[in-house]
């Protein structure tokens, strides 16, 4: 346990909100319909983005059922679609005849041709097929009116070396894997250092638009820098694994609530985080720690942001306004293994919950809640989550 | 399941705990040893390296996990020498495929690295060698003088928006200042050493690596072929800055 004390106080009003929160889904592994439309009741993420292959016959007949559950509960579907290398456009005609079927049209789609899953080094030898922007010039003459992205479904690395037109396309976006180059756990956790860079780089490269970063979790749902994933029985801390063991434990949850900060604070408009089924599952109610975080950020969608003031690192904290003029929510996360004690300065606490890895799901903690209202401290433990509703200042 | 083991599932998802981290405070240094790995070394409350490894990736670019056959630190307040002594075990118990020796010595302005890799059996890999990560605060958006292989030397400003391709080649030595008046060297030997820019991948680091990524990978460590890699950290002394290089 770290001696001192970390006091968080008011920070600066901000002009951005709290990035629309949603999750994963990839169409080739969905196996069980009930459970995902009971995973969208449970955790309502306020988007799905689903990965298909549209070279694989299945994967329209399945979009059109997983559509009609998203519809029903009013969740946007964007599609993240890999097309056939040679003629992209030829991949485009089953999607045309499903959407003519849907009642509504997708939110938007990103279409990368399969080559494009790779990485290539900038001076390197580059896919002669259809690049990603030929990809999307097809799909613009065929739907016109869509909104149609830049970027891939891998990494920033990726849509750095290949960089979409800013005046071609209405939004732009990437995932993250935090287990690409190291995957012990401060090495996982220190990633969310390099958040804001990529934030501010990937805005640059598309200043207009909405920046979407995609499904992220701990893991790595493809390698684009060799053949295949690092094997892994869901036990090990490996670089490059679908299967990593932390995703299902308080670790992820404390990572991703450190990880929407950050970028929110950067002023990313959409964040993806983990997956209703595999590579990155949520889990069945209660489910892993991650899934109370997406739930209970996703609620918050659109909230306008006001920075906390911090004066050490082992933490994350951000507030939003609710929905009610009076009070807002703030969340604090533990970014270490070790307890840390802190003390909230100027804040009147309404309520109080707290999720760590001793329950499942946010519990309130009227002991915790005595203290701090009292100005005392008060240890959070090893990547434990605090949520607070506060009283506004006048 | 012992109770540990239960909070270690709850908190990672696996009972398997991390490789100890130690911590240790020499001379001007404080750092941390784990996994024969040098991590976060500072001079007081300044973060001068995040990171110093032998890094053996496998073709695939995943990363090996050698066995440590011996550990050995040697301490006195002025001087540490950490010793690590590892093998990667072939397939199939057919015996090593790689033995290897790290070796850090630190004194007191003076931190050096020195890693000896031995294929037993023909080793294919994209990349194994020494890696040395500069941490972003101090470093992004900051100068570096740089010294090349062939004695040319340059001053370069570092990227602050993320560079898609790597920010220096064809490096024996660089010189930076993580903050004002914390002068910092580092001197490479072994290899061809280059920068890249990690954040692209969401590492908190600039990486400097053995091996030009413009060669052939993987590649093959052949039967019986030894490397010896070095890195050298010194505290710099306020010296004149036209003192070693010539000047292109």
């Amino acid at each position: 346990m770290t001696a001192d004390t970390v006091t968080i106080s008011w920070g600066e009003f901000t002009s951005r909100t709290l990035p629309a929160i949603g999750c994963g889904v990839w169409l080739d592994r969905m196996s069980d319909l009930e459970r995902i439309a009971r995973q969208l009741d449970d955790v309502a993420p306020r988007h799905l983005d689903v990965l298909l292959d549209l070279r694989d016959t299945r994967a329209v007949p399945r979009l059109v059922e997983l559509i009609t559950l998203a519809d029903d509960r009013n969740v946007a579907v964007w599609l993240y679609a890999i097309c056939e290398d040679e003629k992209p456009a030829r991949s485009l005609s089953s999607l045309a005849r499903a959407f003519a079927r849907m009642a509504n049209p997708p939110a938007g789609v990103l279409l990368t041709p399969a080559a494009y899953l790779k990485s290539y080094q900038p001076n390197g030898v580059w896919p002669s097929s259809a690049s990603p922007s030929v990809a999307l010039a097809a799909a613009r003459e065929r739907w016109p009116d869509m909104a149609l992205g830049g970027g891939v479904p891998t990494y920033f690395t990726e849509l750095n070396r290949c960089r979409p037109d800013p005046a071609a396309i209405d939004f732009i976006t990437h995932a993250v894997s935090p287990i690409v180059h190291a995957a012990d756990d401060r090495s996982v956790m220190e990633t969310l250092e390099s958040i804001p860079a990529i934030v501010a780089s990937s805005r640059a490269l598309a200043p207009g638009v909405p920046y979407r970063i995609t499904t992220t979790a701990i893991g790595a749902w493809t390698n684009p820098y060799g053949e295949c994933l690092t094997p892994n029985d869901g036990t090990q801390r490996v670089t490059l694994s679908e299967n990593d063991p932390r995703q299902r434990g308080q670790f992820a949850a404390a990572w991703a609530v450190g990880f929407v900060i950050r970028a929110a604070i950067a002023g990313a408009d959409s964040l993806t985080l983990s997956s209703l089924g595999p590579p990155f599952d949520v889990g069945d109610a209660p489910g892993y720690p991650v899934r109370h975080v997406i739930a209970g950020l996703a609620r918050s969608t659109g909230r306008p942001l006001r920075q906390l003031k911090l004066d050490g690192a082992e933490l994350a904290a951000l507030a939003w306004q609710t929905e009610s003029p009076a009070v807002s929510e703030v969340w604090i996360a533990n970014l270490t293994a070790e307890g840390v004690v802190l003390r909230l300065k100027d804040v009147s606490i309404v309520e109080l919950a707290l999720l760590d890895a001793h329950d499942d799901g946010f519990r309130p903690r009227p002991d915790a809640l005595v203290r701090l209202r009292a100005g005392d401290t008060e240890s959070l433990a090893g990547f434990a989550i605090l949520k607070l509703h506060v009283q506004n200042l006048a | 399941m012992s109770v540990d083991e239960a909070l270690a599932v709850r908190r990672y998802g696996t009972p398997v705990a991390e490789p100890e981290l130690r911590r240790f405070e020499v001379g001007a240094w404080s750092f941390a040893w784990q996994a024969g790995a040098v991590r976060w070394l500072h001079v007081g409350d300044i973060e001068i390296v995040r990171g110093v490894a032998a890094v053996l990736r496998d073709p695939q670019w995943g990363t090996y996990a050698p066995i440590v056959d011996d550990e050995r630190i040697d301490l006195s307040r002025r001087h540490a020498n950490l010793r690590q002594v590892f093998h990667l075990a072939g397939e199939r118990g057919e015996g090593p495929l790689l033995c290897g020796e790290i070796d850090v010595e630190a004194a007191e302005r003076q931190l050096r690295v020195a890693l000896t890799l031995t294929a037993v059996a023909d080793f294919e890999t994209a990349r194994s060698g020494l890696s040395v990560l500069l941490p972003l605060a101090g470093v992004a958006g900051s100068q570096v003088r740089v010294l090349h292989t062939n004695n040319r030397q340059e001053t370069i400003l570092l990227p602050s928006s993320i560079s898609p391709s790597q920010p220096l080649f064809d490096i024996r030595q660089l010189r930076f200042s993580p903050a004002p008046g914390v002068d910092t060297r580092l001197d490479f030997e072994g290899d061809v050493f280059e920068m890249e820019d990690q954040r692209n991948w969401s590492d908190a680091s600039f990486k400097v690596y053995n091996r030009p990524l413009a060669w052939p990978a993987p590649y093959v460590l052949e039967a019986g072929e030894t490397l010896m890699q070095r890195v050298t950290v010194s505290l710099a002394e306020q010296e004149k800055t036209d003192r070693d290089g010539a000047e292109s």
